[in-house]
């Protein structure tokens, strides 16, 4: 949302991927092998995995209930109990934002896998299918020429973003991203699958009279995850960054429930009283952001050999 | 790669470490400002530059009601009569208040007399008359204008208004006459202890006929709005900054020695105290993680405004039905900790419902309810809820502000920790708030109360009365109903306190209606070189009442 | 291609209707109203301004009698076909938040601060981040390649209101360089403004800026990359051309289509305001506009602000889309 439009990531991997690959049983590994040889993507993947471990872990890591508050240790910074400092409540900044990793890596991941799952659905039918595909295009003309912002902040406006599944997952942010953000992947779906159809593979594989869903599912599906990842990959961080716009304008994860954007923004007011509060929150969303893009650039590089 | 790593790593590193340094450094350069009291000689340039948090909604008088509306309208206009610095009611356009003894207010007390002052102008030099004021507060009951609002309320006890205002009927059945150039004639249905009071606010200050009907809509902007107060409209460049310059033609005694005042709108309140550090600005707002930090600081200027932040219940929803469940939240949370510890001293607990500082404020009620975890357990026991078992899920529903979250979540932690109860927090858009508070769709929220006019009518009847318009806590005592009925027409001023005071009691101290958590004080930082500031309790920024007092000293 | 630009914009009409459906109705879904505020209305008020607004008027359709009677000989009078009639006329009604001003004022003197700061921005990050993609390119793996893709690394990594801050502690704060905030004279008419108030801008651009110049760093570095081993390049550099020549000539060229592919979408975030910078940076421009209509349920400016991004969000693909004509001979219209 406050980065250009989503018609980013569509091109990057457009760019980057070209018109598909011949399929051959060796695609996966050919791309791991690959992509391990590249030193930046793999140790950003060691820091997303720990990030990711931190997540998971922060009941165990954390030093402090991110609850408790120490009223007698309000905006203090970064000390041998609380290392990264406290806040405005006392809260531990810390266990703040390893918990906050938990909603925002949960809403990264979670919302990209469902843009990637109804940008597949609909990006296939419509490469698939004439009415389908002009139905896609008539909406996707629409959707791109709506401001994201507005469709979110009614969205969130209209539903809260209160309801929290298994105390990570914030269902309706989730929604808002995916449900504004899809028609990218199914535009880019839809561009793989048409130019996919004319290949000699896909024309063979007709000629030897193989079914039509056959074919999607055994030649033009498994073509377009490549780029539909390398998509996802840039999207959450995207989605992180949303996020933490939203709880900017007031519309984040309500509280006690830390998220890094909420965490951002409300160090944000105390940049001067308290600033190890925005850079810790900031230096989270920092790492994750740039590690997600390493990634993002290695599974391109991984499934396209050429681009380099 | 992974050289590219390694050393695209290091640099990264290497800024990442500059821009902390940098940060770091700017945040150790603390205020070193000594105080040396500058010498009472005034600067060549008499300008004050105050921030301003967003636009005002209006300029129109009989419309605004927002505070940022509120702060620009009572500078460019005068009333009747208005407020001195200690909330008493003094005369502005009028001669003399009017009262029993001057004749000025009938015996019956349904008609008011003002004489007027007969050196009245509007800041373009022409006179101004009592036909003025009649123009103007029969426009506050214009359906097309002022009936618009919530302000126009207050003054329904006039004659035809009501009717007006429905329109039914009009404008020449609105008993406010001029008998002549400079008599004002005002007639009530009902007996009005509070009216002068009232007439000192925005809602009664004059506007021009022919302007307002000249320029339509835009008579408010700058050019086109003509006032009678100590300032003009210079500038109003929308969403940026609003410039006043002082009235030539102003006819008051009061007349101001700042030739300009300049309200910018900064937004964020991190970004103003920034631009003050950066002498941009003369008069700012500090920011509540900030307070801490300028205490004691020889710019920092503190004072009360009336004001009381509460812990709103839903008193007809489950469980706070029950005055015990009330009143052991009240008890469950420890205010002295809140306004010491997170609003780092701006802020005094609150226990009686009326603010310090206003009449009617008595110390005494509420106290018993005043922290004490044992007894909150107690009283919740009291109710049939030992331990917090059996209530049903409690959720406290608040507006989006960085203040109300933290006060929620300072409140939820509270409630654990001392009641044992869990309680949920839901943040909601701030319109989607107002729609939900607004129609009581809510079992706990956070209130905050500012006084419109310094009197108890302002605090009690209008939130606490069965019914009432601003009653959205649903709450509803037929004893209250009797008292704010006796008071509201009670001629002796002691007499009608003490019926207020009886009916807060039992707001209060019986049933614990609200739940007053703390007064705010408000919190600025002042350029020493900003002198003769006056604040009152009602100040939109402070000592804006009394701007005409204030002057720049030569620094 | 002038009738596919023809064509192009008149299918834009569609468009815009469905947005404009959409919007209204998503507007007047949500809870809330622009009259709810701390204090609620007296019944009798709310009615007033409701009758005053034409918000009393049922928003689609009128009820079913009415439409029989009526339906026939005159629009039904209802407030989206009141606001679809005046929009045609060209009055786009007026403000609540920023009461009866009117919503064509307020949304062109946003739009005329926003654009400002929007083609700076974009010029700059172009510029700047062609140059650096270029040079990094070049020079891959060398010191100068490291030090740019960190910088677009990290210029893209900080939230813009984490930057914006940064910036305004370090160069208000500590150095007194430049005034934290404002716009100086937004009455200016567009660029006539930047000698009075250059000072204000610096911030403000260089935050709005730090994205997309990482971004079109890194498109041109890629593209760049790929296009160095291609068989074209070898070729020219084989013949002997002087390498300049080869740059300009066969790479540029080539390297600047994806640039233009990114450039669309890219110019319309810039153009139609970014809220946080504005609000950051106290600037009155048509991005806080948007946001404050919104929780203002400021109905008029929401709808202006919103089919106004629409244009420029279409104008913006289109316009790439003509460039490409020129820029890239095979393709054709």
């Amino acid at each position: 949302m406050e980065e250009p439009g989503e018609i980013t990531t569509e091109r990057i991997a457009q760019v980057a991927v070209g018109d598909g690959l011949p399929p051959h049983r060796s695609l996966w590994t050919d791309a791991a092998r690959r992509f391990t040889h590249n030193r930046i993507a793999v140790v950003s993947l060691i820091l997303v995995l720990g990030l990711v471990g931190l997540a998971v872990l922060a009941p165990v890591v954390q030093r402090h209930d991110y609850r408790v508050q120490d009223l007698a240790h309000t905006s203090e910074g970064p000390s041998g109990t609380y290392w990264f400092g406290t806040d405005q409540l006392g809260h531990d900044q810390w266990s703040r934002v390893v918990n906050g990793a938990r909603i925002s890596l949960s809403v990264g991941i979670v919302s990209q896998l469902i843009t990637a799952v109804i940008g597949v659905v609909i990006g296939a039918l419509a490469g698939l299918t004439r009415w389908m595909d002009n139905l896609l295009m008539r909406f996707t003309d629409i959707a791109y020429s709506f401001p994201d912002l507005l469709m979110m902040i009614l969205l969130l406006a209209a539903f809260g973003s209160g309801l929290i599944l298994f105390g990570s997952v914030p269902v309706t942010m989730i929604l808002a991203i995916s449900l504004v953000w899809w028609p990218t992947t199914a535009r880019l779906v839809r561009g793989q699958i048409l130019s996919l159809q004319q290949r000699d593979f896909t024309l063979a594989a007709k000629a030897m009279g193989a079914s039509q869903w056959r074919i999607v599912w055994t030649h033009l599906l498994p073509n377009t995850f490549g780029p539909v990842i390398v998509t996802a990959t840039f999207g959450i961080p995207r989605a992180i960054f949303a996020e933490s716009a939203l709880s900017f304008i007031g519309l984040g994860i309500p509280p006690p429930n830390p998220s890094w954007g909420t965490l951002a923004n409300d160090g944000f007011s105390s940049i001067s009283a308290a600033p190890h509060l925005v850079l810790t929150s900031a230096l989270a969303i920092a790492v994750t952001m740039m590690s997600f893009t390493f990634i993002g650039d290695g599974l391109r590089d991984a499934f396209d050999p050429q681009a380099r | 790669m992974a050289a590219l790593a390694r050393k695209a790593t290091l640099v990264l590193l290497g800024l990442t470490v500059l821009a902390l340094g940098a940060l770091l450094a700017a945040c150790e350069e603390e205020e070193t400002t000594t105080a040396t009291p500058l010498s009472e000689v005034l600067a060549e340039r008499q300008e004050l530059r105050i921030r301003m948090p967003g636009e005002p909604t209006t300029l129109d008088p009989q419309i605004a009601a927002f505070a940022n509306d509120v702060n620009i309208v009572k500078l460019l206009f005068r009333g009747l009569v208005r407020y001195d610095q200690n909330l008493g009611i003094v005369p502005a356009a009028a001669k003399e208040t009017p009262s029993n003894e001057n004749g000025g207010i009938s015996e019956d007390g349904l008609t008011y007399t003002f004489k007027l002052r007969d050196d009245l102008v509007w800041s373009d030099g022409e006179p101004l008359a009592a036909s003025d004021f009649e123009y103007s507060l029969k426009r506050l009951f214009d359906p097309e204008v002022g009936a618009h609002g919530y302000y126009y309320g207050f003054y329904t006890s006039i004659v035809g208004s009501e009717a007006y205002a429905a329109g039914e009927g009009s404008a020449e059945e609105v008993a406010v006459t001029a008998i002549d150039d400079t008599t004002l004639q005002i007639k009530l249905t009902r007996v009005q202890p509070t009216l002068l009071q009232l007439l000192a606010l925005w809602p009664a200050f004059p506007v021009r006929q022919e302007v307002v009907e000249e320029h339509e809509d835009a008579w408010t902007e700058a050019g086109n709005l003509i006032g009678n107060g100590p300032f003009v409209l210079k500038e109003w460049v929308h969403d940026d900054h609003i410039t006043l310059e002082a009235n030539a033609n102003y006819w008051g005694d009061d007349k101001p020695t700042l030739q300009r005042i300049v309200f910018r709108m900064i937004p964020d309140e991190s970004v103003a105290l920034i631009a003050y550090q950066n002498n941009e600005l003369d008069m700012t707002a500090i920011p509540l993680p900030d307070t801490g930090r300028f205490e004691g600081n020889p710019e920092s200027l503190k004072y009360a405004e009336l004001a009381t932040v509460a812990l709103g219940f839903n008193n007809t929803r489950e469980p706070f039905t029950d005055p015990l469940v009330r009143k052991a939240f009240r008890m469950a949370v420890d205010s002295q900790a809140y306004v010491d510890s997170v609003r780092q001293g701006s802020g005094l607990p609150a226990f009686s419902w009326i603010p310090p500082g206003m009449p009617g404020y008595n110390p005494d009620i509420g106290t018993d309810y005043a922290f004490d975890p044992e007894g909150a357990k107690g009283l919740l026991a009291q109710a049939g809820y030992p331990d917090g078992e059996g209530l049903p899920d409690i959720t406290i529903t608040i507006g989006n502000t960085q203040e109300s979250r933290l006060t929620a979540q300072f409140l939820q932690e509270q409630l654990r920790t001392n009641l044992g109860v869990n309680i949920d927090i839901e943040v909601l858009e701030s319109a989607t708030y107002q729609d939900r508070y607004l129609t009581s769709e809510f079992q706990l929220t956070l209130v905050g109360w500012r006084a419109d006019y310094a009197d108890p009518e302002n605090w009690l009847p209008q939130l606490f009365g069965t019914d009432a318009g601003l009653n959205q806590y649903k709450y509803s005592n037929p004893a209250v109903d009797d008292l704010f009925a006796q008071a509201a027409v009670e001629l002796d001023n002691g007499k009608r306190l003490d019926l207020y005071d009886q009916a807060q009691e039992i707001i209060i101290d019986e049933d614990m209606g609200t739940a007053p958590l703390y007064y705010p004080i408000r919190n600025w930082l002042v350029k020493p070189w900003v002198a003769g500031i006056i604040t009152t309790g009602l100040d939109s920024s402070p000592g804006d009442w009394f701007y005409t007092n204030v002057r720049i000293l030569a620094h | 291609m002038i009738v596919y630009a023809t064509r192009r914009l008149l299918g834009m009409i569609p468009v815009l209707f469905f947005i404009a459906v959409v919007t209204f109705a998503l507007m007047h879904a949500v809870p809330g109203g622009p009259w709810d505020r701390d204090k609620r209305l007296p019944p009798q008020a709310l009615a007033n301004v409701e009758a005053k607004y034409g918000l009393d008027k049922p928003v689609f359709a009128p009820s079913w009698r009415v439409w029989e009677q009526e339906f026939w000989r005159e629009l039904p009078d209802t407030q989206f076909v009141n606001y679809i009639t005046d929009a045609i006329r060209g009055d786009l009604g007026v403000s609540y938040r920023q009461l009866n001003r009117p919503v064509a004022d307020i949304l062109l003197e946003g739009i005329r601060i926003s654009a400002t700061l929007g083609l700076m921005a974009l010029v700059l990050s172009t510029v700047v981040g062609m140059a650096f993609g270029i040079l990094s390119a070049l020079r891959q793996n060398s010191w100068l390649d490291y030090a740019c893709v960190a910088f677009a690394t990290l210029g893209a990594s900080v939230p813009n209101f984490v930057l914006g801050l940064l910036l305004m502690v370090l160069f208000t704060v500590h150095l007194h360089w430049l005034p934290s905030s404002g716009w100086a004279n937004p009455t200016t008419f567009f660029f006539l403004s930047i000698p009075s108030n250059w000072k204000q801008l610096v911030m403000p651009l260089i935050a709005l800026s730090a994205f997309p110049t990482a971004y079109i760093m890194r498109v041109v570095r890629a593209s760049l990359l790929e296009v160095l081993h291609q068989d074209y390049v070898r070729t020219a550099r084989a013949k002997g051309l002087a390498e300049h020549v080869v740059v300009m000539r066969h790479m540029l060229r080539n390297a600047f289509i994806p640039v233009l592919t990114v450039l669309g979408p890219v110019a319309a975030f810039l153009v139609t305001g970014s809220f946080i910078i504005e609000y950051l940076f106290a600037i009155p421009g048509i991005g806080r506009q948007l946001v404050y209509s919104i929780s203002a349920r400021d109905y008029g400016v929401i709808m202006g602000a919103t089919l106004f991004y629409a244009v420029v969000i279409a104008a913006a693909n289109l316009i790439v889309d003509l460039i490409y004509v020129i820029v890239d001979p095979r393709i054709r219209y």
